[in-house]
């Protein structure tokens, strides 16, 4: 089966519960070990909720965003809202407590009796958290026919209790089985951290969860933000220099850093991370994919390298790269070259993002890089 | 998530004692700036490029872990626009190992990127604890 990039895929880590009625399940999550096997055998819904602002401040107002769609039609939502407070535990460990009197439970249900295909519902809590604030939530959408899908994240609300380390803006899980991604705001344009919030709003939920090799792993990217500023020069102004804070680099669960700046500069990446403009979210992902899924550049001047690991984009060979093509059922003639040395089995004509990341806009991953990210997502489940 | 069976007290991060090691990059070759115990989470599969390989190994040099990471020293330009490339004169990188009461020694090959071919093995600190 070949998988177009244009599929809207349901995230992993929507759960299905399989009706209590009669019925069929209508609704199910796509497991990438199905997508790769061509085993789509789902109905068109989808799920994503988002919560604003980021890491709100001491009982500042939060909403709660739920977008849905299903062909069966949407029979009724439901947001459930679990408020911990944050303390140190046992051998200085975070640890998140259920707040006494604090929120716990479901905290509004939608109904809709014409059974909407496509529903955008919001709900506002306008006292917010207090300082030391964890907050879970969690929304269950149900269909017509009783299938039910739903969506589960964590942040950090009011004012953090653990110093520098990073704070946890949008995650849902062990990082040992997840993509940890720290933002770091840049010196150059901030002198707060928390003023580099609003901009990371459109770059996840709008940049991140648009594209469909991300979305189809959404449950695995977790975002943080470093409390401590740092600091990334322009590529064409030596000395080359990009300031992680030490508490982001030895935190023990941060996977890479972003550094965002404003300022316009000609950005670069090494060692795993990378800088940007917040707005430029193409670009953004495809550093990602650098460094989270090792993907090497398909156009000529950038980085190459030949791998081992399944569903590899660059080949030293055209042999090599005609090879993958057809052990996977593709053209082998859909092989090109890179440069000299170079080739990708992947057609330009699939305009994937490691081809061309688009800087603001948001190009999809080709089918060979795409086949890679969904790999590395089996890779991650214990 | 069931809502009904939500715990009310959690750890926010599952962790485990890992060896935290910083590696210092440069054209004299890799040296370890820095070992020491921290709580911490191990991905179930190595991030990024195989660009350089770790092999951490006990005192009788049997290994205990193996991880891999992209050359540090090596930068790009992001886009496709006029691309250019740089190797930094000298750059750090800090990986994660599990067993940290085992690691001996680090033994370090780098497949690709600056100083690509170097092969050396770098003891640890005789107390990498905290």
């Amino acid at each position: 089966m070949v998988i177009t990039p244009s599929l809207r895929l349901r995230a992993p880590g929507t759960e299905s519960r399989a009706p209590s009625a009669v019925g069929r399940a209508t609704s199910c999550w796509i497991r990438p070990a199905l997508l790769l096997s061509g085993a789509l055998g789902c109905s068109s819904a989808t799920l994503s909720t988002r919560y604003a602002p980021l890491h709100p401040a001491n009982h500042q107002a939060v909403t709660f965003r739920v977008i849905a769609t299903d062909s069966d039609g949407i029979a009724s939502i439901r947001l459930h809202v679990f408020e911990y407070e944050l303390l140190v535990g046992a051998a200085g460990a975070q640890v998140a407590r259920r707040r006494a009197a604090g929120t716990w439970g479901a905290v509004r249900t939608w109904s809709f009796p014409s059974h909407p295909g496509a529903i955008d519902e919001s709900h506002t809590i306008s006292g917010g958290f207090p300082a030391a604030s964890y907050i879970r939530y969690l929304v269950e959408v149900r269909d017509t026919l009783s299938g039910d899908v739903s969506d589960s994240w964590a942040f950090a609300a009011g004012d953090w209790p653990f110093g520098n380390s990073p704070i946890p803006i949008w995650v849902n899980g062990p990082p040992g089985e997840r993509i940890d991604i720290a933002f770091v705001a840049d010196r150059t344009d901030f002198v707060n951290a928390r003023d580099m919030l609003p901009g990371l709003v459109p770059l996840i939920f709008d940049g991140y969860h648009e594209n469909a090799g991300i979305r189809a792993g959404r449950k695995y990217w977790q975002f943080y933000y470093s409390p401590n500023l740092g600091f990334i020069s322009d590529f064409d102004t030596p000395p080359r220099q990009m300031d992680i804070p030490p508490s982001v680099v030895s935190a023990g669960i941060i996977d890479g850093a972003t550094v965002i700046h404003t300022t316009v500069k000609r950005d670069w990446a090494a060692g795993g991370n990378f800088g940007t403009e917040p707005q430029n979210r193409g670009t953004a992902v495809h550093e990602s994919a650098h460094a989270v899924f090792g993907l090497k550049d398909e156009y000529a001047g950038g980085g190459h390298a030949s791998s081992s690991d399944p569903h590899h984009n660059n080949y030293d060979s055209l042999g090599s790269a005609q090879s993958y093509n057809t052990s996977n059922g593709w053209a082998a003639s859909d092989a090109e070259v890179i440069q000299t040395s170079w080739w990708r089995p992947e057609p330009s004509g699939l305009q994937c993002i490691m081809l061309d990341d688009g800087d603001a806009s948001m190009p999809e991953f080709g089918r060979t890089c795409l086949h890679r990210a969904l790999w590395f997502y089996l890779q991650l489940e214990p | 998530m069931d809502p009904k069976s939500v715990p009310t007290e959690l750890a926010l991060y599952p962790t485990m004692p890992v060896l935290l090691v910083t590696l210092e990059a440069s054209d004299a070759g890799y040296q370890i700036v820095e070992a020491r115990t921290i709580p911490g989470a191990i991905n179930r599969v190595p991030f990024g490029s195989h660009d350089v390989l770790v092999s951490a190994e006990d005192g009788s040099g049997v290994s205990v872990a193996s991880t891999s990471f992209v050359n540090p020293r090596a930068a790009h330009t992001t886009g496709a626009k006029s691309p250019q490339e740089a190797v930094l004169p000298a750059a750090r990188i800090t990986i994660l190992l599990p067993a940290p009461d085992r690691i001996r020694v680090l033994s370090i090959k780098v497949v690709s990127g600056p100083n690509a071919g170097l092969e050396t093995r770098l003891p640890l600190p005789s107390s990498p604890g905290d």
